[in-house]
C-alpha cells in the first residue's frame, strides 16, 4: 500500500514550521531545511526542493522578507520574518496549541458523567 | 551535465504550466544552491546524483508543490494598477462624501436663518458657520486627498513593499497640484502684491512639479533594486 504524504489535516502545518524556525533566526532553504530535520528529530520526511514554493509564496503574502546575502562564501537568498509574519505566527501558533490540546482531550476520552439510570 | 537536465526539465514543466519566467528562473536557481550544498553535505560518502535529486524531490512533487502556492498569475498587471485606481477611487468617494456633509450643513443652515426670521444674533451665527463652511468647501481637495492616502496605505498598501507608498505619494501630489495650478495661476515676475506670497506659491509649484517627475524615478529605482536582489543565480555561475 502506497504511503500516503501531507494528510489533509496538516495543512498549514509546514508554514507554521517555517515561520516559527525563521523567526529565530533568518535562514536559507538549505539551512531551513536542516533546521527542520533537526528539530523535528527527523520524523518529518519531505521533498526538500519543495520548500522554496512555499517560501515564495509566504514572502507574496508579505510574512517573509528575502535578501541576496553571501554566506561561506557564496551568495544566497536568505528569508526572515517580517511584523506581519511574527503576527501570523503568534496567533497560528495559539491556534494550534489549541486545536492539539482539544483533539489529544477527545483522544484520551474524557471521564462523561455517568447516564441517568432510570 | 545531469544537475542542468534536471533543472531544465522542472522549467519546460513550469513553462507549461504558464509560470512566469522570474519565478522558474528563482525556484531552478535555489534548487541548484541546494543541490550543491547536498553534495557539500555529502562529500564525505560517495552519494550520487540520483540520491541527491530524491532528496529535493521529483520534478512532479515540486511542480505539483509550485502549483499549490501559486497566486495571481499576472502580479505585475495588479501590482502596477491597483494603487492607482483604488487611490483614485478613494479621491472620489472622499470627495463626493465630503461635498455632499458640506451641501448638507448648507441647506441646514439656511433653514435655522429663515426660521428664526433674520434676527442680529442667528445672522451672526450663521454668518460664522457659512465662513466655517466655504473654508471647508475650499480645502475639499487637500481634506480629500489626505483621506485618500490613509485609505489607500491601510486598503492598498503593502506595508512590506515600499514601492507602492511612492506611487501613493505621487498621486497625492498630482491631486494637491491640480487645483493650485488653477487657483494660483501668478507670473512669477510680478509682485503686483507687494508681498513675497506669489514667489512662495510658484516656487512650491514648481517643487510639486518636481516631485511628480522625480517620484517615479525613485519608485522605479525601488522595484530595480528589489529584483537585483532577488535575481537568481546565472547559468554562467551554475556550470563554474
Amino acid at each position: 500500500m502506497a504511503k500516503r504524504t501531507n494528510p489533509e489535516f496538516l495543512n498549514g502545518v509546514p508554514e507554521l514550521l517555517i515561520l516559527q524556525i525563521l523567526g529565530t533566526q533568518p535562514m536559507y532553504g538549505y539551512e531551513l531545511v536542516q533546521a527542520i530535520r533537526v528539530r523535528s528529530q527527523n520524523r518529518l520526511e519531505f521533498g526538500e526542493g519543495c520548500i522554496y514554493p512555499l517560501l515564495h509564496r509566504l514572502e507574496s503574502d508579505g510574512l517573509l522578507i528575502s535578501r541576496r546575502e553571501e554566506v561561506n562564501a557564496r551568495e544566497r537568498i536568505v528569508y526572515r520574518l517580517s511584523r506581519t509574519g511574527k503576527r501570523r505566527l503568534e496567533v497560528g501558533a495559539t491556534q494550534w496549541r489549541e486545536i492539539t490540546a482539544a483533539i489529544e482531550s477527545v483522544l484520551q476520552g474524557g471521564n462523561h458523567a455517568a447516564p441517568i439510570v432510570a | 551535465m545531469q544537475l542542468q537536465s534536471w533543472l531544465d526539465d522542472i522549467a519546460h514543466s513550469m513553462q507549461q504550466e504558464s509560470f512566469a519566467n522570474h519565478t522558474i528562473s528563482r525556484l531552478t536557481a535555489e534548487l541548484a544552491d541546494h543541490y550543491y550544498d547536498l553534495m557539500e553535505e555529502q562529500s564525505m560518502s560517495s552519494i550520487t546524483h540520483d540520491e541527491v535529486i530524491q532528496r529535493l524531490g521529483t520534478k512532479e512533487s515540486i511542480l505539483r508543490a509550485a502549483k499549490s502556492q501559486r497566486r495571481d498569475s499576472l502580479p505585475w498587471l495588479y501590482f502596477l494598477t491597483l494603487p492607482f485606481i483604488g487611490t483614485f477611487i478613494c479621491f472620489i468617494a472622499t470627495t463626493a462624501a465630503i461635498m455632499l456633509t458640506m451641501a448638507g450643513l448648507d441647506y441646514v443652515t439656511t433653514l435655522i436663518v429663515e426660521r428664526l426670521g433674520g434676527s442680529a444674533k442667528a445672522l451672526e451665527h450663521s454668518a460664522i458657520v457659512q465662513i466655517m463652511v466655504q473654508m471647508i468647501w475650499c480645502s475639499i481637495p487637500v481634506l480629500s486627498t489626505l483621506l485618500t492616502c490613509v485609505l489607500a496605505s491601510r486598503i492598498l498598501a503593502r506595508r512590506d513593499n515600499k514601492v507602492v507608498w511612492v506611487i501613493v505619494a505621487f498621486v497625492i501630489i498630482a491631486c494637491l497640484s491640480a487645483p493650485m495650478q488653477n487657483s494660483f495661476s501668478w507670473d512669477r515676475r510680478s509682485m503686483s502684491s507687494g508681498l513675497n506670497i506669489s514667489m512662495s506659491l510658484a516656487w512650491l509649484m514648481d517643487g510639486l512639479r518636481i516631485a511628480q517627475i522625480t517620484l517615479p524615478m525613485i519608485a522605479l529605482a525601488i522595484i530595480l533594486r528589489q529584483r537585483r536582489q532577488r535575481s537568481p543565480v546565472s547559468r554562467k555561475a551554475l556550470a563554474a
